[in-house]
């Protein structure tokens, strides 16, 4: 094969063309753009009408909205990935072992991946209303969850965290079905507890995985819009603004599409800086 | 240093599913015994260690080990260790971690640990590898590590499960030899499962062949080679495996008829030959260097061998061992297999005297398979023992 | 020799002791425990089950219930009077048919052109050679670092300057490949032996002819599990079709049930029993789907 005079065919391009076709037009020319517009001043059907540099950089900077809308989205984002790889482990260890009734578990387990964030959001909504909401006839309470800013940010994250679970569970079980049965026949042998076992071997074991799924619920929790569309809308006052609704509330209610690419362009930065951080602690870190 | 006795009492294993893997075990090891449980896979040894280990539980019967009856004490209480088929490594762990374990997990002082590890890499000689992950382990490594975790805590009872299955060839005679040294240097019990019958024989002190879940035999290497209970120890132990050819002998006549060849038996046999009822399905057993060639029988100086067990056969197949020559040839429909001396260059097509060492012949049932010599051959083991 | 009995497990050789009744109770307590931890586990898993499901089963429960039943302060988690009203209102309500059909459309043809466009990729990156394979495929990859709301307004822009806006096509064609698909397919692509393909090739197979007839068949598993990832994303997905649909005949399930969500409360059965009716597509082809998912995607990845 290799020894073959290679010829130059366009055959091996037209099988690309589709998907870099879809590339270009919806993912490389858009990125470029969203960095052009964020230089710029615009009207109000996004066209750029003034360049204005570092400005709108700089108004972002200098707001205290956006440190906000930045501090909410961290607050958010750890909360939505430690819960949703608690409850994803937890499930992953909980059906690791057979016993009657495990695929309906872990088809239970696996369930909110397959929902959507707005239904998600409308049915959250209805268990967290103050008056007929279940969470508030469990526990006794009184409590306006959604407009009380102590509670709304919470309540997004954790219902995020539920969405997100699904999926972890699933990714988590799989890392789990990978570690080899007999060095836990070994543990017991050599005399390790349950607990032991848990802390030394699975935990361990599954740190690859572990970390992979940190990265990828990292990613995804940045990216929540429909439960905060739909369950807060940013409020009440900041305190759910998170920032891809920040973004989206700049660019088609207040129509400041110049402000809402450099956030944009941030978002991006932000995300992009984590995901390297993360790698490189990982050829650290992540022992295997 | 090690006083702990083992015995199996009508041990039997029933999975839920019905199938009985082990049945009516019952053994005694004792102290310092350098015990091998083998046979074809499947035939229950692996399940006989792993209730001994405690990994699976014991259906009925007892196992007590030294005065406690053991079957219902957790893995870790019963104070013993064990080698695994894949080493199960902990991945995770560097090569000192994994050696340290068991010793870290119940408690021991670091600065023990230390000491015990650095002995036990040093016996081992993995002294250099200590830092690096099992990953980065040759084969060769990583059995030294699983034996090494195994043995840092001292145990009276090391059990070993196929731990050199996964080796190739060279490096498996090169353990087989450490492994003896090590029992001989820490002098504990050795439960070791095997499938290869000739590690059985190099290196227990006692083997213990099974067949579908069932013990055929307990008995030194020697005795089981010379004197096999069954036609399933008989054709298992041995390599090259002992012949079996279908026989009947015939009432008032020393003789084997084997087909239309008859093979006369000498006084010795032929009073053997007076106690067994005479009939017809009966199969002879013949290892390969019972079959002689002319070479051999000179060498020897066999001349109590005479026509009468002479019969001239056709080489099939040669195969050069090196020292010596394997030579097949077909014999009663089967395709038999002798050792021959390397001056003999007979190739297939050729004709060539053989002579069968009657002496070292067996006789077996051909229905259930029983070694009707089982109890004369008895002093032959002894014999070859004394010498 | 020891005196019989010391702790819970272990007995003691003795001259004295009926070692028969001893084994039989042990072996009884031995199946007590294993029962015990059976049952353990099962609790714990249905504690757990239950928290998972406690939205969705409250919300098939709300859905049944008449309005009136909902605004008690009791705690009222079954519906005592189970009606199916609810639905029929919310059918009558807003066009939910349509809005379901659009959405299997829109997922749909999602799912059928990213399977077609990233098999088709991959099959080149991993059994073609040409040049710039190597940054192409970079590129590929690259594109999963960008976060789609980053450039969600651009797109926007573009879609409106070309008039696309309250389409079909807007909804479909901005999401007909996906770099996961891709490496997806060339991981599944690379497990095989290149002389597969170039046996084939020998045989005289051209390349369409071997993806179609060779690799498709093989890579059945992926394609499976691609099809339910992208089919019930595709179903969910809100931001897009919330900014570039806006009239009753183009939303898709995920806006229209929006509609509903209305501030007068007596409507808030209603608007569940609708957010009942279109989870229930999408969790259908998870369940059925689940399997091939699992086998497809995550044996994969996790070792990757």
């Amino acid at each position: 094969m290799k020894s073959k005079v290679k010829k130059f065919s366009v055959e091996p391009y037209t099988y690309l063309i589709p998907s870099i076709l879809i590339f270009s037009i919806f993912l490389f020319y858009p990125f470029f753009k969203t960095i052009y517009l964020s230089l710029y001043k615009t009207d109000k059907m996004g066209l750029p009408k003034k360049f204005v540099g570092l400005e709108n950089y700089i108004n972002l900077l200098t707001s205290k909205s956006f440190y906000n809308s930045l501090a909410v989205t961290l607050i958010f984002v750890a909360i939505v990935v430690v819960g949703s790889m608690v409850i994803g482990l937890a499930g992953a260890v909980l059906c690791n072992k057979a016993f009657p009734g495990i695929r309906i578990f872990s088809t239970a387990y696996a369930l909110p991946m397959a929902i959507a964030s707005s239904s998600a959001a409308m049915i959250f909504k209805i268990m967290l209303h103050p008056s007929v909401g279940i969470l508030n006839k469990i526990l006794g309470l009184n409590i306006n969850w959604v407009a009380d800013p102590k509670y709304a940010l919470v309540c997004v994250a954790l219902l995020t965290a539920w969405l997100n679970s699904g999926i972890n569970f699933l990714y988590f079980s799989a890392g789990l079905s990978n570690i080899d049965e007999t060095i836990y026949e070994r543990a017991s042998v050599d005399g390790a507890s349950e607990f032991q076992k848990f802390t030394r071997l699975t935990l361990p074991g599954l740190s690859p995985i572990i970390f992979y799924t940190l990265v990828v619920d990292i990613i995804q929790a940045f990216q929540s819009f429909g439960q905060v569309k739909i369950l807060t809308q940013g409020g009440p006052g900041e305190s759910t603004n998170l920032i891809v609704y920040s973004i989206y509330r700049d660019a088609f209610f207040n129509f400041r599409f110049g402000s809402a690419a450099a956030q944009s362009v941030v978002l991006f930065i932000i995300i992009m800086a984590l995901t390297l951080i993360m790698f490189k602690v990982e050829k650290k870190g992540v022992k295997y | 240093m090690t006083e702990t006795e083992i015995v199996l009492k009508n041990v039997c294993k029933v999975y839920d599913n019905g199938f009985e893997a082990v049945r009516d075990v019952n053994l005694q090891i004792r102290p310092k015994e350098f015990i091998i449980f083998v046979g074809p896979s499947g035939c229950g040894k692996s399940t006989t260690l792993r209730m001994i280990a405690g990994l699976e539980e014991i259906s009925s019967g007892e196992l007590w080990i030294g005065d406690v009856l053991a079957n219902f004490l957790e893995p870790k209480e019963r104070e013993l260790s064990m080698v695994f088929q894949n080493y199960a490594l902990y991945p995770n762990m560097s090569v000192y971690k994994n050696i340290a374990f068991s010793l870290e997990i119940r408690g021991v002082k670091k600065a023990e640990v230390d000491k015990r590890v650095k002995e036990t890499a040093k016996l081992l000689g993995l002294e250099e590898v200590l830092d690096r992950r099992p990953k980065d382990l040759s084969g060769g490594q990583r059995q030294r590590v699983a034996i090494g975790n195994a043995i840092i805590r001292n145990p009276e009872i090391l059990l070993m499960d196929e731990p050199l299955s996964n080796l190739d060839a060279k490096l498996r005679g090169q353990m087989r030899v450490e492994l003896a040294k090590l029992h001989e240097t820490l002098g504990n019990t050795i439960i070791y499962v095997t499938h290869d019958q000739t590690e059985a024989m190099t290196l227990g002190t006692r083997i213990v062949v099974m067949n579908e879940g069932v013990i055929q035999q307990v008995d030194t290497p020697e005795r089981l080679y010379d004197n096999p209970v069954n036609q399933f120890v008989a054709g298992f132990i041995g390599s090259p495996a002992m012949n079996f050819i279908d026989c009947t002998i015939q009432r008032n006549a020393a003789v084997l008829q084997m087909g239309i060849e008859r093979i006369g038996c000498n006084a010795k046999i032929a009073g053997w030959l007076e106690d067994i009822e005479k009939r017809s399905d009966l199969v002879v057993g013949i290892r390969p260097e019972a079959f002689l060639d002319e070479y051999r029988k000179e060498k020897m100086q066999r001349d109590d061998l005479g026509d009468d067990q002479k019969m001239i056969v056709t080489i099939t197949h040669r195969e050069l061992l090196g020292n010596e020559v394997l030579l097949y040839f077909d014999f009663c429909g089967k395709n038999c297999c002798m050792k021959a001396s390397v001056d003999n260059y007979a190739k297939a097509g050729n004709m060539i005297p053989v002579w069968v060492d009657v002496n070292k012949i067996h006789l077996f049932d051909k229905e259930t398979g029983k070694n009707l010599f089982y109890e004369k051959n008895f002093s032959i083991g002894k014999e070859k023992a004394n010498r | 020799m020891e005196q019989v009995i010391t702790n819970k497990k272990a007995i003691y050789k003795s001259s004295n002791v009926d070692i028969e009744q001893i084994r039989e109770t042990m072996y009884r307590r031995q199946k007590a425990v294993r029962f015990r931890r059976t049952a353990l586990r099962l609790s714990a898993n249905i504690v757990m089950a239950l928290i998972i499901l406690l939205p969705l089963l409250y919300a098939i429960s709300v859905a049944f219930m008449p309005s009136s039943e909902l605004f008690t302060t009791e705690l009222n988690i079954l519906p005592q009077n189970p009606t199916l009203e609810n639905f029929k209102q919310a059918l009558a309500k807003v066009p939910l048919l349509r809005f379901v059909g659009n959405s299997f459309l829109v997922a749909g043809l999602i799912t059928v052109g990213q399977i077609i466009s990233c098999s088709l990729a991959a099959f080149s990156f991993s059994f073609l050679d040409f040049k710039g394979k190597n940054i192409l495929f970079m590129l590929v990859m690259a594109t999963m670092m960008i976060p789609g709301e980053a450039t969600i307004i651009s797109n926007y822009l573009t879609v409106s300057s070309w008039g696309w806006l309250d389409s079909y096509q807007v909804l479909i064609v901005p999401y007909l490949t996906s770099a996961m698909g891709i490496f997806l397919f060339r991981q599944f692509y690379l497990s095989f032996p290149i002389s597969l393909y170039e046996s084939a090739k020998i045989d005289g197979c051209k390349n369409l002819r071997f993806i179609v007839q060779i690799l498709i068949p093989l890579t059945k598993s992926a394609i499976g599990a691609m099809a339910v990832y992208t089919f019930i994303n595709a179903w969910n997905m809100y931001m897009w079709p919330l900014l570039v649909t806006g009239s009753d005949t183009m939303r898709t399930v995920q806006i229209g049930i929006g509609m509903l969500d209305s501030v007068d409360s007596q409507s808030i059965t209603l608007m569940i029993a609708g957010v009942v009716m279109i989870i229930l597509p999408s969790l259908s082809i998870f369940i059925v789907g689940q399997k091939q998912l699992i086998k497809g995607m995550f044996s994969g990845a996790v070792k990757g």
